[in-house]
């Protein structure tokens, strides 16, 4: 609520920048209305702010109208949502600002040169993704799950219609005759259809349908009959397909893509993150999947590599071939001269990440190209539409961030582009930068593999970080990975999504490497390891972060780091090849200390069940898990967000394939706060669910074996309440 | 350009030829696409608009390797797609077949990354030897063009890198397929 304050001061703000184009339309929900106040500390209160007691569902009032280029008009595609929507037809845009609780609308994308084009509209909750059309908004609120549907209407926003969904919704599209919505939530696991016409305003109807998906859904198209829909996730590689969208229940499937197969080991089919968006070709045959391919081959592929992996719709199959070590290769006699075990003629050769941590995804009609956000490093690339393997066939690469800090590495401008839109024309790209609250421009160029240089991007700086200045630097740097103090090439974000879990398990392995000794690094499967070294590594799942760093210590899976700060600076030697570059130790103090704040003040939990009763189940799980003989609590101690932080010497868990055998078995008590949909479990994934962790114990923890199986159903239902 | 083309190939058609090179085709018997080609190609391919299209009344049905007196008459096509690192490239159709000449580029090595093998075969011009030895400049490739196919072909040049100076890197990606799904294949050279 803190924000509230800020929000309405950036409202003022735009409010009396002088040639407004589109003012602020605003729509305060009723408890942050309340936490708000009337703004009395602020002085005048902005006459944009509706402090009204049912205010979302009632008109908003405006100070200048919201303007539109908007000729109503039959949809011509189904539409993909995404951070930023054009409304088709003109160059009106909106952008869903998480950070801000807003919608910013710019009624003219490809002239807007200043922060006053922008109207903001209040939500009654944090947006993800957002799509537009004609007078129409639709937007996912991650917190409460809702969707809500905006009406521009004689110069003002207001909201007509919302749907209650499961929680932290999320990804968005909608059928081309714009009357289903498919929505994803990113936290619950699940999908929902909402029926757009039948949305009230009073949020009386609910989804047409809801399926249960596996961990993380997010990127979700629509196919042009409406029938079909696709959905990504951030942790694992396969997608999820329904057919029936546009019935009463559709049907779930999984479909497995490979990711980045050319530069899977050979034989083995890669696992993935960041799916975070999913672009389908016009004629629907291909479905195009951005993400982060973990351990995939290449030179120093420590962390894997990003990747656009290419699905053929009518059978579900990946088109890109997978590596195959021994495949047809021609040397010249020079190369096997000067060969040595790190050249690797037969994987590609191209760079392993021309852009990192994919966010957003567009299809280019008038060049058969893809558009791809790298989080990472502040690029849009133009890749191969028509290539087996895009990422092997990089046609252009727009630079977007600059104004780099010189102390932190970090672009301060342009930085974490996670959203696009095209223009009408295919002309310019429009872009929404995440972590410095940029728009910028892009101009394209019709040949993208034309040797003219790329024309200049023009940038808006929208609003300020909602946070401190410290802890906004910790944001840039949580989302940077060109910062190669920080990391050798992945951010935080590539790791730890929204502070969240990839679900992988890295490998810790000690490996030499040329810049000389031996380092522990993390890598993403055993082959990124040089056979010299002989080792597979450590199996250390990814820590799940947001809401579990407010103690003061010990941190890691060994609660070997006395700090938070420690830990976050022990990473920055883990995450990366070989070891840090010569810095000073206040360079690394420093990042720690920001992201330190940032960890803290700036990642958001995801939104729950708003059900705050347990059922009977759940309080019988309780009960277990509270009494003596199960002893659950003895070291998950709910008082410390179920965790004693000490390392306890369990009984060794069987060896999981492809890892070291370690001598030393003592781990850290995880916190048990969001256990519920972040599996896999223990330190090496070991344990896939809830119900095989309880099943499989023993006694290993505390003690289970004297349970009943209702009681053990308990205390697993317990555990997904936490 | 003589018959000292080194061509090797890993599989079950291995055939070893009696210049010493090997391919792996349905037709291991053919010769060199320019062994017996009168003239070094020009370093500048043609620009793609002024070619005809690839793909352009490909035949269907399998054909052997074409002769080195056809590709010597075949004339050169244009690709999907040609990206600037390969506008040395020359690309040649005859019947399915397809050679790809990169005459000008420093060629270190030409390897499968993925996919359809069967009539693939490569050639690199050989380094000359003695006091002005140079690099080997020029690679080559030769694969039909398939429904059902779908191939990714990496070159690469030397250049100075991590490896010192004659370290392996990215020159030109081949990607050609032709699914079940498509009406015509897709060739890009870059
Ligand atoms: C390559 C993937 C990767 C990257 C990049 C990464 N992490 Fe982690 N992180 C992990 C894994 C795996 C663990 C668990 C390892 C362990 O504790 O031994 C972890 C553990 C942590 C922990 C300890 C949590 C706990 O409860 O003990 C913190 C804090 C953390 N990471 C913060 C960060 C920050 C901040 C960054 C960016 C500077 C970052 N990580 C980058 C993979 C990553
Ligand atoms: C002796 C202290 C101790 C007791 C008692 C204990 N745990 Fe644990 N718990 C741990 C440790 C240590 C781990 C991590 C083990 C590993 O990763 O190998 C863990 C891991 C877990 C996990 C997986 C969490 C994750 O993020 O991977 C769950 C769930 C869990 N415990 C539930 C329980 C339940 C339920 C009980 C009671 C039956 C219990 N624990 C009793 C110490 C304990």
């Amino acid at each position: 609520m803190k924000r509230c304050g800020h929000t309405a001061r950036s409202a003022r703000r735009l409010t009396s920048t002088a040639w407004l184009v589109t003012a602020c339309s605003v729509l305060v929900a009723v408890s942050q209305a309340s936490a708000c106040g009337d703004g009395a500390d602020l002085g005048p209160a902005p006459s944009s702010v509706a402090a009204s007691s049912s205010a979302i569902s009632s008109p908003a009032t405006t100070s200048s109208p919201v303007t539109l280029q908007a000729p109503a008009r039959a949809l011509e595609a189904p539409l993909t949502g995404g951070l930023v929507a054009r409304f088709p037809g003109t160059e009106s845009i909106v952008i869903a600002d998480e950070d801000h609780r807003a919608l910013r609308i710019a009624s003219d994308a490809s002239t807007v040169d200043s922060a006053g084009g922008f109207a903001t509209v209040q939500l009654p909750g944090p947006p993800a993704n957002v799509v537009a059309w004609n007078d129409t908004i639709l937007v996912t609120v991650r917190d409460p799950g809702l969707l809500v549907k905006l009406r521009v209407e004689g110069g003002s926003v207001r909201e007509v219609g919302k749907t209650p969904l499961p929680p932290d919704a999320w990804g968005l599209a909608v059928s081309k005759d714009g009357k289903r919505a498919v929505v994803t939530s990113a936290y619950a696991n699940k999908v929902a259809a909402v029926d757009i016409d039948a949305m009230t305003a009073d949020g009386s109807t609910g989804p047409v349908w809801i399926a249960d998906t596996t961990r993380e859904p997010r990127g979700v198209v629509i196919a042009a009959d409406g029938k079909t829909a696709w959905i990504s996730h951030i942790v694992g590689s396969r997608l999820t397909k329904l057919d029936g969208v546009d019935t009463s229940a559709a049907t779930v499937s999984r479909v497995d893509l490979a990711a980045s197969a050319l530069r899977a080991p050979s034989g083995k089919s890669l696992s993935a993150a960041l799916g975070y968006a999913l672009a389908l070709s016009p004629d629907g045959k291909r479905l195009f999947a951005p993400r982060h391919a973990l351990g995939a081959m290449g030179r120093e592929a420590w962390f894997g590599a990003a990747t656009v992996d290419v699905l053929r719709t009518d059978t579900a199959s990946g088109i890109a071939p997978l590596h195959q070590g021994n495949a047809l290769m021609l040397r010249s006699s020079i190369a096997k001269e000067t060969e040595t075990p790190d050249t690797l003629a037969n994987l590609p050769a191209e760079p392993l990440a021309p852009f990192t941590q994919p966010r957003d995804i567009r299809y280019r009609t008038t060049t058969r190209t893809l558009l791809v956000a790298g989080e990472g490093d502040n690029v849009v690339a133009e890749l191969d539409a028509l290539a087996l393997d895009p990422t092997l066939s990089v046609m252009r690469t727009y630079k977007i961030g600059s104004d780099v800090d010189p102390n932190l590495g970090t672009a301060r401008s342009g930085g974490a582009p996670s959203g696009i839109a095209l223009s009408e024309d295919e002309r310019f790209a429009y872009v929404f930068c995440r972590s410095t609250y940029d728009f910028v421009r892009i101009p394209l160029s019709t040949d993208p593999l034309s040797a003219e240089p790329p024309a200049p991007i023009q940038t808006v700086r929208i609003d300020t970080d909602p946070l401190s200045e410290d802890a906004a630097k910790g944001r840039r740097l949580f989302y940077d990975a060109t910062d190669r103090i920080t990391s050798g090439g992945l951010a935080c974000a590539g790791c730890h999504p929204e502070g969240r879990d990839d679900g992988h398990v890295w490998h810790e392995a000690s490996f030499d490497t040329p810049d000389g000794g031996t380092r522990a690094n993390f890598v993403g499967t055993y082959e990124n390891v040089p056979d010299l070294a002989k080792t597979k590594g450590f199996p250390r799942r990814t820590a799940w972060l947001v809401g579990r760093v407010d103690a003061q210590g010990p941190y890691g899976w060994r609660a070997e780091s006395a700090t938070l700060g420690d830990r976050i600076q022990a990473g920055m030697g883990l995450h990366r090849w070989g070891g840090l570059p010569a810095h000073e130790p206040a360079n690394v103090a420093a990042r720690s200390a920001y992201l330190t704040i940032f960890l803290r003040k700036g990642l958001v939990p995801p939104a729950r069940s708003t059900t705050a009763e347990l059922g009977p189940l759940e309080r019988r799980g309780k009960e277990v898990f509270g009494d003596a003989t199960a002893a659950c609590a003895s070291c998950h101690k709910a008082e410390t967000s179920f965790t004693d932080r000490v390392a306890h010497p369990l009984a060794a868990l069987p060896l999981v394939r492809g890892f070291d055998d370690e001598p030393k078995q003592a781990f850290k008590t995880p916190s048990l706060a969001f256990v519920g949909n972040r599996g896999p479990y223990f330190h090496d994934g070991s344990a896939t669910s809830l119900e095989r962790l309880i099943d499989n114990n023993k006694d290993r923890m505390g003690k289970t074996t004297h349970l009943s199986e209702a009681d053990r159903a308990a205390l697993v239902a317990y555990l997904k309440t936490l | 350009m003589s018959t000292n083309h080194r061509i090797v190939a890993i599989g079950a058609a291995v055939a070893l030829l009696a210049y010493g090179a090997v391919s792996l085709g349905d037709d291991p018997a053919a010769a060199p696409p320019t062994a017996s080609a009168t003239a070094k190609p020009d370093a500048e391919a043609a620009p793609l608009s002024s070619l005809a299209a690839f793909d352009a009344s490909i035949p269907t049905e399998t054909s052997p390797t074409p002769t080195a007196v056809e590709w010597r008459d075949a004339p050169e096509v244009a690709p999907t797609r040609r990206g600037p690192r390969a506008s040395g490239c020359k690309t040649y159709r005859v019947r399915e077949w397809i050679r790809i000449a990169c005459s000008e580029l420093v060629t270190a090595s030409i390897a499968t990354l993925g996919g359809t093998v069967q009539g693939n075969a490569y050639w690199i011009d050989p380094q000359t030897e003695g006091k002005d030895a140079k690099l080997p400049s020029g690679g080559e490739m030769v694969f039909p063009v398939r429904k059902g196919d779908r191939r990714v072909i990496q070159i690469l040049t030397f250049g100075p890198g991590y490896e010192g100076p004659l370290t392996q890197l990215p020159a030109i990606v081949v990607q050609e397929h032709w699914l079940d799904d498509e009406e015509s294949p897709v060739l890009t050279i870059l």
